[in-house]
């Protein structure tokens, strides 16, 4: 197979040593690369009973076949542990010239466990590793961490680093590459248990031949070219950021903690209203033609004297920072961006957490704190403080710093009623009660709450599917959806470039056989799509998952405000269609036809010998 | 003959193009509809228009009534809540 090395790197931190182990062709067929590779390795090195925060837990760093072929977008790393949030898998995908550097020391994947005896830094070059002490770095943001790595080791080398959050084992701290997270299920959490500031890598070897390396030229013109037509044009000239006026419009944008899908006083959070009034430049990932990543300039609260600092801001940050915790200061909610990438935490669960300290405040909840530390709704500067105390575990912030489920489970008093969670990852800015394909997508998920696993969105913001269609037609769009969604993720394509496939798993598979020599076509790649989410299931399973986990927040299944398509009724008869068109018994366990079918009972099988 | 107008709410890249967020134009369908709109703000022309000219390019969809659509043919009256966004929806 052309386009990957065949090996990964194992580094034990506890004892300072390196092996490198083979990964059979099979395996790689099976799962390509990225998160799918990355789910193999860590279904092998973290079996059941592995607490996430234990030294013999994993941290995962994998590429892909697509990295280094000149492929827009494909610069991407998958980053995967087991959920110190969810106990459940934890994948993250971000993208950066780490992913590139990875590949060229002669690995598909760095495979971490251990635990180093003080604050280091890990340096792998090529196949050669050493730790170093990282005392200096603590406390320090993972942009000057990376800065001065650099330029003590030299330019080449690629840094992915923690903030204060990894430090002091916030449960969804992220890890910080280029300035993009891997954000999602706290691996910048497990990270911080290793003792392990940051990793600077360098690579420099050549990377692996593809097999057809003319055709895949053109291919790959041409993708670029159409990188940059109309399916993209929302990325480039606004970013995500434009969701929110659209979304606020259609009443699918979750506001103060889901008590409201809409928000009035908005205008200054459109994303058209900040590109006029505060965006400074944007900028792309590694090896990206679309350039969705837009700046803002940070500001004062009043609006005024301008620090001359920018912030790169999603929709999700602002839908989360923003009308969630019901704020809508353009200013603060920027700030509040800015605060979560410096200390290196998932923007959601910050906001969504807060969310619901900001309602436990509303009922009277006792937070073990006095009231008027606990913030209001639409108080931005009590936003900005607690934001704070979370990435340091510093007051209220060390109840909020273990995420919502967490603390609501701590304090008790009926405060689990507004968790909006599932599986304890919460909820995205697109409103479930109103888009029933994601809902689905968003309760089977088997990272939680996520809506790039499923990327079922896309169904129901779409003439896909009638809105009074059989429950039969959702749920195998909603499958589909996930699978496509897989193969992305493991052939480390950005989700931002599915508009520009007209059939993404046939045109996926051409790309893939051009880069790997090995004939594909999009009926054995939606399989491949198929086999990586049950084996998803599968690690969730070995770790305690049951039914129950596939379930939604009671205030996004009732009726109260007459707002919801959903219901508890229709979440159950949702999921046994799913679990019987997924393979799986009534309990979701996949059946043994299904392991068979998809070569899932052998190719395990052959992941359990190295750990 | 009276013809009623019916308004356009544009979003994202139409509004910034448009300079402004609505857009009033005569049509009994969405084709109608769109052709009048561009007739009015000729910018819209060079970002959202397919390479015949007749109708949206792949980038954009019409909502009316909350539902996604886009045919031309679909019906519209100066009731209907009509909607021009982006078809990437991905945050
Ligand atoms: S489209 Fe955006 S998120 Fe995707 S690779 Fe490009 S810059 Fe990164």
């Amino acid at each position: 197979m052309h386009s990957v090395h065949g090996q990964y790197l194992h580094i034990d931190l506890s004892h300072g040593r390196s092996t490198i182990y083979p990964i059979a062709e099979s395996v790689q067929q099976a799962f390509l690369g990225g998160i799918g590779l990355g789910t193999w390795l860590l279904d092998a090195w973290c079996p059941a009973g592995t607490e996430p925060l234990h030294p013999d837990a994993p941290l995962i760093f994998v590429s892909s076949p697509f990295i280094g072929t000149g492929l827009t977008t494909a610069s991407k790393l998958a980053v995967l542990a087991r959920s110190p949030q969810t106990g459940f898998i934890g994948d993250s995908l971000t993208s950066s010239y780490l992913a590139i550097a990875l590949k060229r020391c002669g690995v598909d994947a760095i495979v971490i466990t251990g635990q180093c005896p003080e604050w280091s830094v890990l340096i792998v070059e090529n196949q050669e590793i050493r730790i170093e002490p990282a005392q200096d770095l603590l406390g320090t943001s993972p942009d000057s961490t990376s800065e001065h790595l650099r330029g003590r080791l030299g330019k080449q080398f690629r840094i992915a680093a923690i903030g204060e959050a990894g430090e002091n084992l916030v449960r969804f701290a992220a890890i910080s590459n280029d300035g993009r997270l891997a954000g999602r299920t706290g691996p910048g959490c497990v990270m911080g248990s290793k003792r392990l500031k940051a990793m600077a890598v360098r690579g420099s070897g050549r990377l692996p031949v593809v097999a057809d390396p003319e055709a895949l030229g053109q291919a790959a013109r041409a993708l670029s070219r159409r990188s940059l037509g109309p399916e993209t044009a929302k990325y480039r000239e606004l970013g995500t950021a434009a969701n929110l006026a659209f979304f606020n419009k259609m009443s699918m944008l979750p506001s103060r903690n889901f008590q409201a899908s809409q928000l009035d006083g908005l205008e200054g959070l459109h994303g058209e209203a900040l590109h006029a009034t505060h965006r400074t430049d944007k900028n792309a990932c590694a090896a990206c033609t679309i350039g969705c990543e837009h700046h803002y300039a940070l500001r004062s609260s009043s609006g005024e004297g301008k620090s001359g600092s920018t912030v790169r801001l999603e929709y999700e940050s602002l839908y989360a920072l923003g009308p969630l915790c019901g704020v809508n200061d353009p200013d603060v909610v920027l700030q509040a961006a800015r605060l979560c990438d410096d200390l290196t935490m998932d923007s959601i669960t910050t906001g969504a957490t807060i969310a619901w300290a900001m309602e436990c405040r509303e009922n009277g909840v006792d937070l073990g704190v006095p009231d008027h530390e606990i913030p209001t709704f639409g108080d931005g500067d009590a936003l900005l403080r607690v934001i704070g105390e979370i990435g340091q575990r510093r007051g209220l912030g060390d109840l909020l710093a273990d995420g919502s489920r967490a603390a609501a489970r701590g304090v008790g008093q009926g405060s689990e009623s507004w968790t909006l969670d599932v599986k304890g990852l919460e909820l995205p800015g697109y409103d479930p009660r109103k888009l029933p394909t994601l809902a689905l997508g968003l309760a089977v998920a088997t990272r939680g709450a996520c809506h790039n696993r499923s990327s079922a969105y896309e169904v129901d913001l779409s003439d896909q599917l009638a809105p009074d269609s059989e429950l039969e037609a959702r749920v195998q769009a909603a499958i589909r959806a996930e699978d496509q969604a897989s193969i992305l993720d493991s052939l480390n394509l950005c989700k931002f470039l599915r508009h520009c496939f007209d059939d993404l798993p046939a045109e996926s598979a051409h790309l893939l056989e051009q880069v790997t020599g090995v004939p594909a076509d999009g009926e054995t790649l939606l399989a491949t799509g198929e086999r990586i989410n049950t084996l998803k299931r599968l690690f969730n399973i070995s770790h305690g998952w049951t039914r129950e986990d596939d379930w939604l927040p009671s205030r996004v299944l009732s009726s109260e405000n007459g707002q919801s398509l959903l219901s508890p009724d229709w979440l159950t008869s949702a999921l046994d269609i799913y679990y019987r068109q997924r393979g799986c018994d009534a309990y979701g366990i996949p059946t043994s036809a299904s392991l068979s079918r998809l070569q899932l009972d052998h190719l395990r099988e052959s992941a359990s010998a190295p750990a | 003959m009276y013809k009623p107008r019916i308004k356009i709410e544009l979003f994202g890249t139409p509004r910034m193009v448009a300079g402004t967020r609505r857009i009033e134009a005569t049509g009994e369908d969405l084709g109608t509809l769109f052709q009048n709109a561009c007739n009015k703000v000729p910018s819209l022309r060079d970002h959202i228009v397919n390479s015949e000219g007749t109708w949206l390019n792949a980038g954009y969809t019409f909502v009316v009534d909350g539902q996604f659509t886009n045919d031309p043919k679909h019906y519209v009256d100066p009731e209907s809540d009509v909607l021009l966004v982006s078809r990437a929806s991905g945050g």
